[in-house]
């Protein structure tokens, strides 16, 4: 497990820089436009709370086994698939861990450097540690279900065929598009479209959370179809 | 040698998506029992089945029924990882990850695996012409073949399995490659599995030829044994009807491949057709069964 988390830190250590850079510059131009274009003395410095983002998105990594078939080079290894799925998640929140306090600590030399350069600037959006710590509950929080959904996914895969994968995008984007009308009504109801049928908006008032969570499993399904067709095409 | 069986295969079935509702299927109760300490060439035209057999040997692929068992414990998608210190494979060097060393694979891998040999892991260092140091992605793929050699033969593996093993690496690394193959199994009684359509390369490497048609074994032989069985008849101009004892043609050499090669010769001298009668080379009886 430890050589899979240490094959994936060597492997993504490129990308995971290029993206910290990207992140980066986007702040960096984000803070010099307001200082060129600000008169109100108040810098608004973006920090990237990814932890909701990645709590999603890092099962599906988990589960997409990368590109280049690298799910089929772990497969050969005498590691289970399970050592396999801890790797990738540890390496995963070692991942969020890095970017997360990188990005802090950039911000807030930024923000250092701003001062000592003129001490009557002030700032909003800086990262605190209550901030941080809630953005990582957000990620913990975020992930057991879809990791959940990876674990059963992963222990699915040898005995799902192609046909299910097929149907399973089908059904995922079904359920999505189907969803989205209810969805969209629902939010647009804060903007003054009443909907005459009291029993439906007051239906969907109650089942609003369900439904966006059906919402969020159909998509996850759906990725997972798709995920299972791109890199077990013939299982 | 060791004649105990290694690799028992029963009524495997495998199929695969076609479509939303399609299946073809690629084996059906297909068995098949390999010995340990022998050298196994696997041969069959694109589509035979060749490379989804050992991907279901090494549990990439589910089959469902079936049953794979090596030294008589029954392999599963779920436990092959178990058996996974003794059968190892050479993969595709796609599958590798792009960022990393040479070096670090070798070092991850020797770490993952019970038995490493470092020795031989030297000998293929000193064999090779690059730097194991740089990353994947700046190695060629025949440099990259020669890392995933090295990844496949220094755990001493019981089994071994080889897809194409040396579609794209030179004739130097070939060479090395083979004589690195021989000397194992002489050492180590492994068994190899070697898919390939090389087969002229591998023709004095093999014990016995795996002939797969469609998801069916058709043929199992030695190379003596197929050379004694069959005989090949060459012609000015191949005959517009089936010969008796005709197993297949040779349609760019104008012969016919025989497996009762006395019926043949009386079938061909009583048409009072002229023939010249020779020993067949492994891929002239390739050519007529595929």
């Amino acid at each position: 497990m430890f050589e899979i988390i240490k094959l994936h830190l060597t492997n993504k250590q490129h990308a995971t820089t290029m993206l910290l850079l990207v992140f980066f510059a986007i702040i960096l131009l984000l803070t010099t436009g307001q200082l060129v274009l600000g008169k109100s003395g108040t810098i608004h410095l973006q920090m990237f709370y990814l932890g909701k983002f990645l709590g999603f998105l890092g099962p599906l990594f988990v589960l997409s086994r990368g590109r280049n078939g690298e799910g089929k080079f772990f497969s050969r290894l005498p590691l289970s698939r399970f050592e396999v799925f801890f790797g990738k998640l540890i390496y995963l929140m070692i991942v969020y861990l890095i970017i997360t306090l990188v990005l802090c600590a950039g911000i807030w030399t930024i923000a250092g450097v701003l001062k000592l350069i003129s001490p009557s600037l002030q700032f909003t959006g800086m990262p605190t540690f209550h901030s941080l710590f809630q953005d990582a509950a957000a990620f913990i929080k975020t992930m057991p279900l879809f990791l959940l959904l990876a674990a059963l996914s992963l222990w699915l895969q040898k005995w799902t065929s192609s046909n299910m994968a097929n149907l399973l995008v089908v059904l995922g984007v079904l359920f999505v598009f189907g969803l989205l009308p209810v969805v969209t009504a629902l939010s647009l109801q804060h903007y003054s479209i009443t909907i005459p049928f009291n029993d439906i908006t007051d239906f969907l008032n109650t089942y609003k959370t369900p439904l966006i969570t059906a919402m969020e499993l159909g998509l996850f399904f759906g990725a997972m179809g798709l995920y299972r067709l791109r890199h077990f095409r013939n299982y | 040698m060791n004649s105990e069986i290694l690799l028992e295969i029963n009524g495997l079935t495998h199929a695969y998506s076609g479509g939303l509702f399609r299946k073809t299927t690629v084996f059906e109760d297909f068995s098949l029992s390999l010995e340990g300490g022998k050298i196994y060439a696997l041969l069959g035209r694109n589509g035979a089945g060749k490379t989804t057999l050992l991907n279901c040997v090494l549990g990439l692929l589910a089959y469902k029924p079936g049953e794979v068992r090596f030294r008589g414990k029954v392999m599963t998608p779920g436990n092959t990882h178990q058996f996974l210190q003794k059968i190892t494979s050479v993969a595709s060097p796609a599958e590798m990850f792009p960022g990393i060393s040479a070096d670090s694979y070798v070092n991850s891998h020797r770490k993952i695996y019970e038995n490493w040999d470092t020795e031989l892991e030297n000998r293929i260092r000193s064999m090779s012409d690059f730097d194991w140091t740089k990353p994947i992605k700046s190695l060629s793929t025949g440099q990259r073949m020669q890392v995933l050699q090295a990844l496949a033969l220094c755990p001493e593996p019981e089994l071994l399995l080889l897809d194409e093993p040396l579609g794209v690496t030179d004739p130097v690394v070939r060479k090395y490659f083979y004589k690195n193959l021989l000397s194992i199994v002489a050492e180590r009684e492994t068994t190899v599995i070697i898919a390939t359509h090389l087969i002229n390369e591998i023709a004095n490497l093999f014990d016995e030829a795996l002939f797969l048609k469609q998801g069916r074994l058709v043929m199992r032989k030695g190379l003596m044994e197929m050379q004694s069985t069959y005989r090949k008849f060459v012609f000015g101009k191949l005959p517009d009807v089936k010969i008796e004892g005709e197993a297949g043609r040779l349609i760019g050499d104008a012969a016919i491949i025989s497996d009762h090669p006395e019926k043949t010769t009386m079938d061909l001298q009583a048409r009072g057709m002229k023939f010249k009668p020779e020993t067949p080379s492994i891929e002239d009886v390739f050519e007529a069964f595929a």
